[in-house]
Parts: C-alpha cells; sequence; structure tokens
C-alpha cells in the first residue's frame, strides 16, 4: 500500500462499530480504509486462543442489540453470522434454584414453583417491557439533534419523536417515564416478591455501569438490555458461533467485500489537522495516511484527549469530555475446563448449562457486592454472569474441554493501592470462591484462567477506565448529551473528524448502532 | 345530624392546607377546614417535648417561602418576621476547623479557603451556577405539571418562558441545568470542590429527607430543591420569628379575618364519593359535610386509601397510589439542656444558627448502606441547632434546647421491632457523636425525646413519616408527582383536589403546592 494513496475515510480504531462504519462507507461507493492497534479485529468484540485449543470471547460475550437493518444492509448471514440460541437463564441459589427459559410454559411452572403471583405477573411483564422496548427503539433510531442551534432536520426530528411520545398509551409512557429514573430494584419492586428472580432481572441494570441495583438510573440500563432484538425476537440473547470475534470478522469481510482496506498492528498516533480540519492521521511509526474525513471508533476520552491536540478544540468541549464518566466496574475471568461445573442446585450436564448463569441470589448481595466497590475494592463476593460457550458451540475447547467466561461485578478501575498482579489474582480467587459456593467442582477442573481487571481492559483493548459502554449509560450521558452536547451527532469540532463508537449516541453494547448512523450521517452530507 | 354545606372543604390543617383556606378565603368562599389534631400547623408546630422545654417537632428553620403566597396574602402585613441570625450554617469539623456559610458569600468564601485554597477560589463561580439552575426551577415550580399526551403549545409556551431567566446566560445555561438535575452529589462535586468537610456538607444538602445516599442518581435534584429562591445562598435558612409555628399562626389569623370555619379536633372519617363523584366528608363524630369541592391536604395514601376507600378507586389508579415510594427516614432528636452548650471553635454570638455532622460524602454513603439494609444508621448525618438561643421562650431561664435531625433512621426495620431501648440506643448514639464536637454535652442533658418515622406517621398522619408525602427523587418529580394521573393537583375523582407537599413542587413549608393547587381550582 502506498503511503500517498488518499482515502475518503479513515477509521480508526477495528472494533465492530468501526468496522460497521467502515462497511456502509465502502457500500456507498467510498474509498475507506480501517486501521486496527492490535493484530486482531473487534475490538472489545474479539475472539482470541488465549490458551491453546480453547477460544474465548476475551470481552464482550453475548450479542443481544446487534440491529436487524445492520444485519440486512451488511448482509452479515452471508459472511458468516450465525447466532445460537442462549434462550435460558440460570439463578443458582443455596439449596434451590430459578430457571428461566424462553419457553413460557415451562418458566410459568418454574416461578410458580416459587410464587404463584410472580408466576402471573412474569406473563404480563415481558410483553410491556418489549413494548416499551419498541417505543424507544425510535429515539435510539434518531440522530440525537443539537439543542443549542437545532437545524431543520433536528426540529423535524424532535417534532416527530413528540409526536411518537404523544402516542404512547398512558400505561407506556409511565412506565418509560419510571423506567428512564428509577432504580431497577424500586421498579421491580412494583411487580415481582421473589428476590432471586428480582435480583436477576435487576442485575442487568447494573451490567457495565457503577450503579447498584437500588441506584436510581439503573432501570433505564435494565431496559437498554431489553432492547435486544435479534432478527426482530425482541429479547433474544445469542451467542455468534466461533465467539463474538467472529462476529467482527462477518462485519469485516462484509466490509472487505464492499472494498474496504483494513490494517491490523497499524496503532494511530494522532489526527493530522490542518486549519481546525482532520486531513489524516499518523501512525505510532511514522507512516502517514491521508483521507477526506477521519471516524473515530474509540472512547471520547481518546477521540478528543488523545487523538488530537486540546487546543484544537473549543474549551467548553474540553470540559465537557473531561467531565463525561467512564468509571468502569467490570472486569473479566475466562477459565479452561476439563469437564462441566457440577452446581449443587440442580447436578449434571442438563439445558441450565446452555444458556446465561447469572450470580445473583437477592437484592443485598449484589448491593454488598457494589458497597465494596464503592469504597474502592473489588467485591469479595461478585455479581457475574456466566455463559459456558464450549457447551454451544464444541469449536470453542478441545473435545471433552470447556471454556467458561465470566463477567464480574464489580471491579473498580481506581482500586484502593492501584491494580497490581497480586490483585489480580486475588480478584480471580473472589470469583473462583464465589463459583465454587454453587459449584464445589470448579476448582477440580481449572485447566488455566485468564484474569482481566478494569486496567487490563484499558491496557488491552483501549477501554479507558476499562469502561465496557465507553462511558456510562446514565441520565445525562443519553441522546444530545452524549458525549457532549452539541456533538452528539457524529460530528466533532475538527471538520471532518467524526466519532462513531459506543460513547455516541445511543450506546453500548454490541449494536453496530453508533457505527452505522454515524456513516449514514456522513453519507447524507457527502 | 344534619348535614351542613360549604362551598369548600379542606382535609389536614398543615401549611399547604392552611395557605389553601388563606387563598380561597379571598374570594369569598364559604369554607371548612377539618384538622384531626388540637392545633394547627402540620409540619409547623410547637411541642413541649419535656415540661418547660418547648421545640419545633419537624423544622426548626424553612428553606423559602413562595413569593406568590407573601405577595398575595400579604404575609408580611400580618405578622410574618424573619429573625436575623448570624450565619445559614456551620458545618462542624471534628480539629475544629468548621466551615463557616456566612449571609455574605466572599466571607463563607474565605471560610472554606481554611479547607482549601482552590476551593474557596470556586465558591462565588459556583454558588452562581447553581443559582442559574434554581432560576430555572423557580418558575418550573409555579406551573401545574402539563399532561403529557395532551401538550400543546399552550404549554409549550408557558414553558418557553421559562426559560427567559436562561436564555440570558446563552443557551449553554439550558444544557447545564438538563445535565446537573440527574446527577448524584459526587459528579457535580467532582466537577468543584476537593475539600472533604465542604463535599460532605453539600452532600447532606442533596439527601436531606429522602432515603438515598449522595452516591445515588438526581440527589442534585433534591441539593437544587432546598436553593430554590436563596439567590445563590447555598444552605439557604430562615428562622421565623417566634418559631416555625408562627408560620401557621400568620396563615390562621388571615383565616379567622374571613371567617374560615376552623374545626380542630375533628378527624375525617370519609371522603364521601359516589360514581366517581366526590360530594364531602363525614367525621369520626359521623357528622357530615357537604361541599362543592374537597382539597386534601394529606398525602395520596392517606386521601385515596384511608378516605376515599381503596373500593372506590379503579385498579390503575390504585397500582400508581401503591408503587409511591414515601420510606421516610429521618428522625428529631429534642434535648433538654441544664445550660448552653459551648462548640469549641465557635464563639456564643455565633451559635444561633444550623450545625451539620458531615464530615464527608463517604461517611454520608454509609450512613445510606446501614438504611439499604434496614439497619439505623451506626454513624447518622445529623443536623441541630440550639433554637433557644433565637426564640428564648423555649426553655426555662438559663436553661436551653437543642434541637437534631437524624438520617437514616428506617421507618422499614429489618430484623429488628421499634421499642424504647431501640430508641434510647439511638438517642445515646446521637449524643456520643454531638459529643465529638460538644465536650460534655452528655452532662448537660436533662431529658430527651426522639420522634421516629413511625411516630411521625401516628402523630402527623405522614404515611412511613416520610417528610416530603413522597420522596423527592427524579421519578416523583413534576410530571410524575405524585402519580402521573393526578399531577394536575386533579384526582380521577371529579370534585376531589390535593394540595399538600405530595403534589408538585414537592416537600418543604413553603405553600407552592397549594398555590399551584388554587390555580387549578380556580380555572
Amino acid at each position: 500500500m502506498s503511503k500517498l494513496s488518499k482515502y475518503d475515510a479513515i477509521i480508526i480504531g477495528g472494533g465492530h462499530n468501526g468496522l460497521t462504519a467502515a462497511a456502509y462507507l465502502a457500500r456507498a461507493g467510498k474509498k475507506v480504509l480501517v486501521l486496527e492497534r492490535r493484530y486482531v479485529l473487534g475490538g472489545a468484540a474479539v475472539t482470541e486462543e488465549i490458551f491453546p485449543g480453547f477460544k474465548f470471547s476475551v470481552c464482550s460475550y453475548v450479542i443481544s442489540l446487534l440491529k436487524s437493518n445492520v444485519i440486512r444492509e451488511l448482509m452479515l448471514p452471508r459472511f458468516g453470522l450465525k447466532i445460537l440460541p442462549l434462550e435460558s437463564t440460570f439463578t443458582p441459589l443455596d439449596n434451590d434454584y430459578l430457571f428461566r427459559t424462553s419457553d413460557g410454559d415451562q418458566t410459568y411452572k418454574e416461578i410458580y414453583r416459587h410464587s404463584p403471583k410472580d408466576a402471573e405477573t412474569y406473563k404480563r411483564f415481558g410483553p410491556l417491557m418489549g413494548q416499551i422496548g419498541m417505543a424507544v427503539r425510535p429515539i435510539l433510531e434518531t440522530i440525537a439533534p443539537n439543542p443549542l442551534n437545532p437545524s431543520i432536520s433536528d426540529l423535524v426530528a424532535l417534532k416527530k419523536l413528540l409526536n411518537h411520545v404523544k402516542g404512547l398509551s398512558n400505561e407506556h409512557f409511565e412506565y418509560l417515564c419510571k423506567l428512564m429514573t428509577m432504580s431497577s430494584a424500586d421498579f421491580l419492586d412494583e411487580w415481582f416478591e421473589f428476590e432471586p428472580l428480582k435480583a436477576t432481572m435487576a442485575a442487568s441494570g447494573i451490567i457495565g455501569t457503577f450503579m447498584g441495583p437500588r441506584s436510581p438510573g439503573s432501570a433505564y440500563i435494565m431496559l437498554h438490555h431489553y432492547m435486544g432484538d435479534i432478527d426482530g425476537a425482541f429479547r433474544a440473547w445469542g451467542f455468534q458461533k466461533g465467539g463474538t470475534g467472529e462476529l467482527s470478522m462477518t462485519i469485516a469481510r462484509s466490509a472487505k467485500h464492499f472494498g474496504a482496506d483494513i490494517m491490523t498492528e497499524a496503532p494511530v498516533k494522532k489526527v493530522i489537522t490542518k486549519n481546525n480540519k482532520a486531513i489524516g492521521v499518523a501512525l505510532e511509526n511514522g507512516d502517514e495516511y491521508k483521507s477526506n474525513i477521519v471516524i473515530s471508533g474509540l472512547d471520547p476520552k481518546l477521540t478528543f484527549l488523545k487523538l488530537v491536540d486540546e487546543k484544537e478544540l473549543p474549551s467548553d468541549f474540553i470540559q465537557d469530555i473531561k467531565n463525561f464518566r467512564i468509571r468502569g466496574s467490570s472486569g473479566k475471568v475466562n477459565l479452561a475446563l476439563d469437564g462441566l461445573p457440577n452446581f449443587t442446585s440442580l447436578p449434571g450436564d442438563g439445558p441450565h448449562l446452555r444458556g446465561a448463569i447469572s450470580i445473583s441470589p437477592n437484592y443485598n448481595y449484589l448491593e454488598k457486592a457494589y458497597d465494596d466497590a464503592k469504597y474502592g475494592n473489588f467485591s469479595k463476593e461478585p455479581y457475574m454472569d456466566i455463559i459456558l460457550p464450549s457447551v454451544i458451540d464444541p469449536d470453542m475447547a478441545p473435545p471433552g474441554k470447556h471454556v467458561m467466561s465470566c463477567f464480574v461485578q464489580y471491579a473498580p478501575y481506581n482500586i484502593n493501592g492501584g491494580w497490581n498482579d497480586s490483585k489480580r489474582e486475588d480478584f480471580g480467587d473472589a470469583v473462583i470462591n464465589t463459583l465454587a459456593r454453587y459449584a464445589p467442582n470448579i476448582k477440580d477442573i481449572i485447566l488455566h484462567r485468564q484474569v482481566l481487571t478494569p486496567k487490563d481492559l484499558e491496557t488491552t483493548f483501549g477501554l479507558t477506565e476499562g469502561n465496557i459502554f465507553h462511558g456510562e449509560l446514565t441520565l445525562q450521558q443519553l441522546f444530545s448529551l452524549r458525549p457532549a452536547v452539541k456533538w452528539a451527532d457524529y460530528t466533532t469540532p475538527i471538520k471532518n473528524y467524526f466519532q462513531c463508537g459506543s460513547g455516541t449516541h445511543p450506546g453500548g453494547g454490541i449494536t453496530g448502532s453508533p457505527g452505522e448512523m454515524a456513516a449514514k450521517k456522513i453519507l447524507n452530507k457527502w | 345530624m344534619v348535614t351542613k354545606e360549604y362551598d369548600i372543604i379542606i382535609v389536614g390543617g398543615g401549611i399547604n392546607s392552611l395557605t389553601a383556606a388563606a387563598l380561597l378565603a379571598k374570594k369569598n368562599k364559604s369554607i371548612l377546614l377539618l384538622e384531626s389534631r388540637d392545633k394547627l400547623g402540620g409540619m409547623a408546630t410547637l411541642e413541649e417535648f419535656s415540661p418547660g422545654f418547648k421545640c419545633n417537632m419537624v423544622y426548626d428553620y424553612i428553606r423559602w417561602i413562595d413569593p406568590r403566597l407573601i405577595k398575595k396574602l400579604n404575609l408580611y402585613k400580618y405578622g410574618l418576621e424573619f429573625q436575623k441570625v448570624s450565619s445559614l450554617r456551620i458545618a462542624l469539623d471534628e480539629n475544629k476547623k468548621h466551615i463557616i456559610f456566612h449571609n455574605d458569600l466572599n466571607k463563607t468564601a474565605k471560610s472554606i479557603t481554611t479547607h482549601s485554597l482552590k476551593d474557596g477560589n470556586k465558591w462565588i463561580e459556583f454558588t452562581q451556577y447553581i443559582n442559574k439552575i434554581c432560576k430555572f426551577l423557580e418558575p418550573l415550580y409555579t406551573i401545574t405539571p402539563p399532561i403529557i399526551s395532551k401538550i400543546g403549545i399552550k404549554d409549550v409556551l408557558a414553558m418557553s418562558n421559562m426559560l427567559n431567566p436562561i436564555w440570558k446566560h446563552g443557551r449553554r445555561g439550558l444544557i447545564d441545568i438538563i445535565r446537573t438535575i440527574p446527577m448524584m452529589m459526587p459528579e457535580l462535586l467532582d466537577e468543584w470542590f476537593e475539600s472533604k468537610l465542604l463535599r460532605g456538607s453539600l452532600a447532606a444538602s442533596g439527601i436531606t429527607n429522602i432515603t438515598q445516599g449522595p452516591f445515588s442518581a438526581a440527589t442534585v435534584l433534591n441539593f437544587i430543591h432546598h436553593h430554590v429562591h436563596a439567590n445563590g445562598k447555598i444552605h439557604n435558612a430562615n428562622f421565623i420569628k417566634g418559631g416555625t409555628h408562627q408560620f401557621a399562626k400568620v396563615l390562621s389569623n388571615i383565616l379567622k379575618e374571613n371567617s374560615v370555619v376552623i374545626k380542630t379536633n375533628t378527624t375525617v372519617k370519609s371522603i364521601n364519593c359516589k360514581d366517581g363523584i366526590c360530594s364531602g366528608v363525614t367525621t369520626l363524630s359521623n357528622q357530615t359535610y357537604n361541599g362543592k369541592i374537597i382539597l386534601s391536604g394529606l398525602d395520596p395514601t392517606n386521601t385515596f386509601f384511608k378516605l376515599v376507600g381503596s373500593n372506590k378507586i379503579l385498579p390503575t389508579f390504585k397500582t400508581q397510589l401503591k408503587n409511591i415510594k414515601y420510606r421516610g427516614s429521618t428522625a428529631r432528636v429534642h434535648f433538654a439542656l441544664k445550660k448552653c452548650p459551648n462548640i469549641p471553635g465557635i464563639s456564643i454570638d455565633q451559635q444561633d444558627t444550623i450545625f451539620s455532622i458531615n464530615p464527608s460524602e463517604e461517611y454520608l454513603e454509609r450512613a445510606y448502606d446501614d438504611i439499604k439494609y434496614g439497619r439505623i444508621s451506626k454513624n447518622p448525618y445529623i443536623e441541630f441547632s440550639i433554637p433557644s438561643l433565637i426564640h428564648p421562650n423555649y426553655a426555662p431561664n438559663g436553661k436551653h434546647v437543642l434541637s437534631a435531625s437524624v438520617q437514616y433512621i428506617p421507618y422499614h426495620l429489618k430484623n429488628q421491632n421499634w421499642n424504647d431501648k431501640l430508641k434510647n440506643e439511638i438517642i445515646n448514639n446521637v449524643t456520643n457523636i454531638i459529643e465529638k464536637y460538644i465536650p460534655n454535652f452528655s452532662n448537660l442533658i436533662i431529658n430527651s425525646k426522639i420522634t421516629t418515622p413511625i411516630d411521625l406517621e401516628k402523630s402527623l398522619g405522614l404515611t412511613e413519616g416520610n417528610l416530603n408525602q413522597g420522596e423527592m427523587t427524579l421519578d416523583q418529580f413534576f410530571f410524575m408527582r405524585p402519580t402521573i394521573s393526578t399531577a394536575q393537583y386533579k384526582t380521577p375523582i371529579n370534585n376531589l383536589y390535593l394540595c399538600g407537599c405530595c403534589t408538585h413542587p414537592g416537600g418543604g413549608l413553603h405553600g407552592s403546592n397549594a398555590v399551584n393547587a388554587i390555580h387549578e381550582i380556580n380555572k
């Protein structure tokens, strides 16, 4: 590749959003280059063979929010998209368990066993959340308008949204307002009584966030997770065959198919600007690439405080970006296993190992885990969301062996005394000990373990403070304020410099949405 | 018994009920006001908690009074008077490096400088920033929340007027508001200050009278709520001459002058409704009064479940009512003292103010952690004053009263029951904590009394002892307060209105709720 060749667009970061943006631009006939720092594509959606024969979705591990039009428009199934359903949640308790599946009758019976009242309520609750999720989607699919100087199209979009909101039934509107402002615990208390059920549902309101289930604002994150939409089926969770990295590869293949160039091991040092206009990028190795526009898929802190000079940006904007909250709160433990974990409450192999396993016995358990983190420690008994990818997709591990992915909360980025090797191992031990309480054989079957602290997530994946959403999903960091007012429409104060990561509207998760919407916004003007 | 007819019947004799009555009385309506206790004022009453020692039951001071109310009713003419005190508040420091919040911002800044020069230098700018947000809320507090599904040009215009004070600060001002209100206190504080004590003191305002810790989202809303009409004076406080109950006295003088019929010691047994229309009330002594309009100053749970009857309300509304969050967590502890306590580092003439014990926001959050699990805070947030220095008649000559508000004391205790032993434990704990700042405090105590959330419920009819008749959180604010279906002061039952602090704009002895409710009724 000649260093002189000029691109229409350069995308910094080969995460799934960067790749999605690249694919859309290439599809529109633009000459696109994607630059990825690591040897492998996918960013936080990556599959790596950490131990010989054992493949891990190292960071992000489930797919629930990928937009169906992205799948269609980028022809992802043709390039390898294959989502295996992950349709159950198993909550082990000390002497019992709660096991919910996508089979309504079975789940009804199971919940009935614990609380007849909840079983009835559950039948109403799911559809309601689905409907509210649907009601929110037009908001998520609107490019966030600029409230300071709204353009004509912003006003049109706002009017459309206002009409949409006015069209909601009173009931939906009320619940929407509540979900935007309440804690997930308070919200669920209005519906259910059985603690393990409530805690497991509330747990989706704390994922990736520095909040407890009783913290106001967590209900919105719970809703965010209800907006999952795989092939149009609401609330379906899935596992990409080959791991989430395979999903990124699928998008990369689509981008390549449309003509995009993709380079790995090409860390970008700076965005080159001239007269406050982006004209290309400079790599760490000194290479420079010219382009008409530059798009950053990195988080807002890196995009604005590292890749460009502060003096290129207005001071109030810099202040906004500095104030943008991006506290990491979670870690990841990946285990290579010699066999399957044996849960005391539901021994042996079975369908409960084919879905998510949630260590969330009650609210207080989650709150105590949060308390530890609030005061600068990792949770001694953490919340965990676990899957066993090799059970669903045998190619992930050698025959008879397994891989286990544990998403762990809380592990604060700013831990007292700072993260070091021994603290990392202590954190790993806390996870294993907690697991052993429910599946005592776990200690005997571990062949290898990989422990990722928020600090590791930052170093390895470039996630500032290890925040998996590129910035917390709190009310003041959503929509027109994500990542900063006036610049929530994927543009930036620097001309021809754009952003497309999870730090933009509509936020984190494997959605492809920021990438898609950024690309569409750019193409609209082009 | 003969039923009597009135234009308007008001249930409850708290500040909002009295305000409503006074405003309506000016319109030549026949009005009946019913109060179950032997005196008017509700949360603004004085009690003799120990022989010869008196204290305001709930509020020792008032944050703000709705200026419309002062003007419309000419309250100053009727005797409302504020007492000048030496400062707004003193945040106590164990090492006697107290922060004094003066009336004069520059003096406050100087006091803060003893902890952090940087913070002191930022103080004036911070007060301006907060004031800007308050200036937005002030007009918002005067309007009836819109019904979102029916929002029309008129509502939008009414709201756009609210933005006028904001445009002064440029469009950026609006964004500051939208961005700031949903924050948790530390998020706001991180953008400004470093001093632990200063941060603790500000965070305390964000958690006052709610069951949330400073790390909970939208505690900034509660903070801002306390600073409306404060003109940038952080920790704004107004002592009413004679005591908070004088506010009720002033209002009841207006009622008497306008021949409003007031019946104390009269408990309403039911609000009479048939086919969704409200016709009057019946008292415990089976006296029925008919009224064209019934106005309830009680919280929605009392109004609908106790008085209207749950069989008269629709299931959806019932669910909404059930879901209102109350969970009171403020207790009051009154101490009768042998003599005036001496607070090291503070001269006696500076002691006529409010003191707070809030060493850091983490201290407050840990206090909150306890209540999260249904426990009494081991190290609670304490705010106290010595009212007898301000109102000498509160204690016998030479003796004094110390009045403390303590958070968090749960209404919902887990694995424990309320009994006298527990109450004494709380008093002892509070005594010990205060003693860290007032040496020898325990030896001054002649007598003490605690009012827990349970007691507040029993004596004042506040559901779960919540002083705001429903928590002041974002999900119970504006068009969601007290429920989305009753945010316009009107209720689903015809002719029945709400005017208590359960409605927009929420708690405090300011009367705004009633002023807004009357505006709706007059429509």
